[in-house]
């Protein structure tokens, strides 16, 4: 929690980044149980308060590629919360997977932001919206 | 010097001890009373000759710089672990896009940031095109600069891996390009929706 904490400032000392950051210690886990236990750590340095969503993905087109999103006996707690800039928040994911050998997992905390109107004085025109996400690979052995 | 130093605390030991003996030695005369014959040394008087070796080891002694004077040694040992991270950001929030003098064409510009502490790669979703009602054909696109662009509306692109520590600021590019025959976008508002994800591996 501390070596977290001192990461995080380490991080957001070191320049303004309006992103969101999950940070995980570890890198593999057992399944022996049945059950997964995932604690992470996640902030943010965007200006405002901002809702963050943290959610578990399998893997997508190769193992190093987040795909589709997890949901069965998935529990996350808190999945979605809304924190000021520079806080952490502990977060915790379980899960029971069913896998007979060592699987790569994703954990995502992901931004959307605010739909805004853009007044373009009259004109027509569009507008961009990117979503970032930032995700932390970790490895799961049965 | 260590060794100067060393060697100097080694012989105060030993003076020290000698004169001990020596003091203990006259302590228990003086109380029993007995009669002892000193040696010619003793006679001499060897505290007098300890006090001066004492004497010169000490001025020696107080002479050497001070971290040698400490010569008890502590193991200092300090670990420490740092989580691997990644982050991308989109720096300005959402983009505008301003249409072209011919009409064929929606750009903006905005910026990006990639942090990264170690292995890690970035992927771009599949675009999703908002645009007017019954819009004449048009290819939305995306381009984080020299890491990885997308146009297609159904799959995603990966950027290549990036080794070790990573901190760089690019800009974001996007468009919306006509692709019909009469080479205009339809009038209205248009939109793209994609996100950008940082994978830390």
């Amino acid at each position: 929690m501390i070596r977290a904490i001192l990461l995080l400032i380490a991080v957001l000392w070191s320049g303004h980044a309006n992103a969101q950051t999950a940070f995980l210690d570890k890198r593999e886990f057992s399944a022996k149980s049945g059950r997964v236990r995932v604690k992470l750590g996640v902030s943010h340095d965007y200006k405002k308060s901002v809702r963050l969503t943290v959610r578990l993905k399998a893997a997508g087109v190769d193992d190093q590629t987040p795909g589709s999103i997890l949901t069965e006996s998935v529990r996350i707690v808190p999945e979605k919360f809304k924190i000021p800039r520079n806080k952490f928040r502990n977060v915790l994911l379980t899960f029971e997977p069913a896998i007979s050998t060592r699987t790569p997992y994703f954990v995502c905390v992901i931004y959307q932001p605010v739909v805004e109107r853009i007044d373009r004085n009259g004109r027509a025109g569009g507008s961009m919206l990117l979503a970032t996400e930032s995700c932390s690979r970790f490895w799961v052995v049965p | 010097m260590h060794r100067i130093f060393s060697a100097t605390c080694g012989a105060i030991v030993s003076v020290w001890r000698q004169c001990s003996v020596f003091w203990c030695r006259s302590a228990l005369a003086a109380v029993t009373g007995a009669q002892r014959q000193f040696s010619p040394v003793e006679q001499k008087g060897p505290c007098s000759f300890c006090m001066n070796f004492l004497k010169t080891a000490l001025a020696i002694s107080l002479m050497a710089p001070t971290p040698l004077l400490a010569s008890t040694s502590a193991e200092i040992k300090a670990t420490g672990t740092i989580a691997t991270f990644c982050n991308i950001s989109n720096q300005g929030g959402p983009i505008a896009m301003q249409p072209s003098a011919d009409g064929d064409r929606l750009s903006g510009t905005g910026s990006y940031r990639y942090v990264a502490n170690g292995n890690s790669k970035i992927v771009l979703s599949a675009l999703q095109l908002s645009a007017p009602k019954g819009a004449a054909a048009a290819t939305p696109s995306i381009q984080l600069a020299s890491l990885v662009s997308n146009n297609s509306g159904s799959a995603s692109a990966s950027s290549e891996e990036s080794g070790g520590v990573i901190r760089s600021d690019g800009a974001i590019d996007t468009s919306i390009v006509e692709n019909n025959g009469d080479d205009l976008l339809t009038a209205g508002d248009y939109e793209i929706e994609a996100t950008a994800t940082c994978t830390s591996l």
